[in-house]
């Protein structure tokens, strides 16, 4: 039985008559690294602001480590919400103990995190001499004060360059290997992809979609099919249930398959059809393709 | 217990080294004191009454009291920069989510105005004794008759304080706070208290917060200063020279600060941060 971090039951937020989160439910247990996924404003940020306690929920319950989600509980999280948030006046040392004393970490762990994201050497001198990344590699190093058991980040790749990308990726990644529990939300599905075992689905502040990454990329399989006779095996797929052409580019046909058959049976279909292949390549469709397709529909 | 240390220190972090908050702090104190050295040195004579007789003991205590609490408008408007720096930072929200409660927010920022009612109370003290001090007691009372004014002082401080606290949670912008702050002092509540009588005007909250620190009774000392110069130090001479602490005025104000304090603890539970 999977211990249960945070349950969000029926969560909706209205603003005026926008309905910013319109019956959200998810779960996410100990050690998953979820990725809320949505394009923008499709409430990812505020379905997070409720479940910190920043936002009051118009209807809807969340809970965390199984109780009610209060100051308590927040303590236990290490969290970044939109844009990096700390006193522009104050030295990054300084604004990294305004948060070790609120979350009541003890001050010792100050240095460890600012060494972690790169920071150190610059500990000293004022927030708002950073630069956009620098704010952000920030952020997420007060998320980490005091080794909390649940990191929430939200879009932590932001305003990061490239290799900054990769650096707070294999920190992730590091974070998930040591057992902790990650949400993250995010609009970069290459990273979600490379970094989640989980995804929930956001558009217009609905769910479309959760579950592990893996199941939600083998939904439907794909297949690319080559033959000489390609009108022929237009006309198979069309005449035959359980198939669905996505996509057509000369010789070659991107199927998918619903059924859930496999290519060998596919082979031997269309053999009996009396089409030759000239190829056939199962294609494991990207989290990008599939979050598209999803949207689409939704 | 533990919690309200943690708090303070919190806030005494980032608001030590707030620039707003030192140069607020610098021209409150510089201002408060050039007042009193420029008010008690000028020798002016109005009526056959030299000004300085407000700066001997123990006229000082109302005196000073009345000047300080010119400057305490002064400490409601670093108030508000404080508070409303908070959502202009949105570290408000950053505190909710390091685990600060909404009540605990609140706690903090009464932590400094308590904190700031009584920095006021301690410069007014000091800065009496050292001018009653080279200035001599020249009535024949005690020269603390009268420095109960000094807790009247501070809870007219601490009204500022809350009042400045409350319009910033409701307003959240620097720039149109202090503006509400001071047009509630003058003109917006002046003319409401227009449609009314005196006796009901001296419970309307600005009218009675500014009640309580009075100009010193000029007049009263100065015939107070002429009985005992005509008659020999008559006792009566003396009873003129009593503060006059309006203890309505002041029950009036504490009354305030706990509404404000309770539409505060409302607006902040309710609010989105």
């Amino acid at each position: 039985m999977p211990t249960e971090i945070v349950s969000v039951n029926s969560l909706s937020k209205n603003f005026g008559s926008i309905k910013a989160v319109n019956n959200v439910s998810f779960t996410v247990n100990k050690g998953e690294v979820v990725g809320i996924l949505g394009p923008n404003g499709s409430g990812k940020t505020t379905t997070l602001a409720i479940i910190l306690g920043v936002k009051h929920a118009t209807t809807g319950t969340y809970s965390w480590f199984g109780e009610k989600g209060t100051a308590e509980t927040n303590k236990r999280i290490g969290a970044l919400l939109e844009v990096p948030h700390f006193y522009p006046y104050l030295s990054l040392e300084r604004n990294l103990k305004t948060t070790a004393l609120a979350r009541g970490t003890g001050l010792s762990d100050i240095n460890r995190v600012l060494q972690r994201v790169g920071l150190y050497k610059r500990r000293k001198t004022s927030f708002q001499t950073l630069s956009l990344g620098m704010k952000q590699r920030l952020a997420i190093a007060a998320t980490m004060l005091g080794d909390p058991e649940v990191l929430v980040l939200d879009e932590p790749a932001n305003g990061l360059d490239p290799e900054g990308i990769a650096e707070i990726r294999e920190l992730i990644l590091d974070e998930a290997k040591r057992g902790k529990t990650i949400i993250m939300a995010s609009h970069i599905l290459d990273e979600v992809e490379k970094v989640c075992s989980h995804v929930v689905i956001l558009k217009n502040g609905k769910g479309l979609a959760s579950g592990s990454v893996s199941a939600l990329l083998t939904e439907t399989p794909q297949v690319l099919v080559e033959a000489n006779e390609i009108e022929n095996l237009i006309s198979f797929f069309e005449s035959n249930e359980g198939y669905a052409i996505s996509e057509r580019n000369g010789n070659h046909l991107l199927v998918g398959i619903k059924d859930g058959s496999n290519t060998t049976a596919l082979n031997r279909r269309l053999f009996e059809a009396g089409i030759i292949l000239s190829r056939l390549e199962p294609k494991r469709k990207t989290l990008e393709e599939q979050f598209l397709e999803l949207i689409k529909k939704g | 217990m533990n919690d309200i240390k943690m708090l303070l220190r919190l806030e005494w972090e980032k608001t030590f080294w707030n620039g707003s908050f030192r140069a607020i702090m610098a021209i409150h104190v510089l201002l408060f004191l050039i007042v009193v050295l420029v008010g008690s040195q000028i020798g002016l004579n109005i009526n056959g009454v030299r000004i300085d007789k407000l700066f001997v003991f123990p006229h000082v205590w109302q005196t000073l009291s009345w000047i300080a609490s010119w400057f305490n408008l002064l400490l409601g408007i670093l108030m508000i920069v404080l508070v409303t720096s908070e959502f202009q930072f949105r570290t408000f929200r950053k505190q909710l989510i390091d685990g600060i409660s909404r009540p605990q927010l609140l706690i903090a920022k009464g932590g400094v105005a308590v904190i700031l009612a009584l920095f006021v109370v301690v410069i007014t003290l000091f800065t009496a004794i050292t001018t009653g001090l080279l200035m001599g007691n020249t009535e024949h009372t005690s020269p603390f008759s009268g420095i109960e004014i000094l807790i009247v002082l501070f809870i007219q401080a601490l009204a500022y304080l809350i009042l400045g606290i409350l319009i910033s949670f409701s307003v959240r912008n620097t720039a149109l706070s202090i503006l509400s702050f001071i047009l509630l002092f003058f003109p917006i509540e002046p003319i409401f208290r227009a449609f009314f009588s005196s006796k009901i005007t001296a419970f309307f909250p600005m009218k009675s917060i500014s009640d309580l620190t009075p100009m010193p009774d000029f007049f009263g000392i100065a015939a107070g200063d002429l009985i005992q110069i005509n008659q020999q130090f008559t006792p009566e001479g003396v009873a003129i020279n009593e503060p006059n602490i309006s203890w309505i005025s002041t029950i009036t104000v504490i009354a305030y600060i706990t509404l404000f304090s309770l539409i505060l603890r409302t607006i902040v539970a309710k609010r989105n941060f």
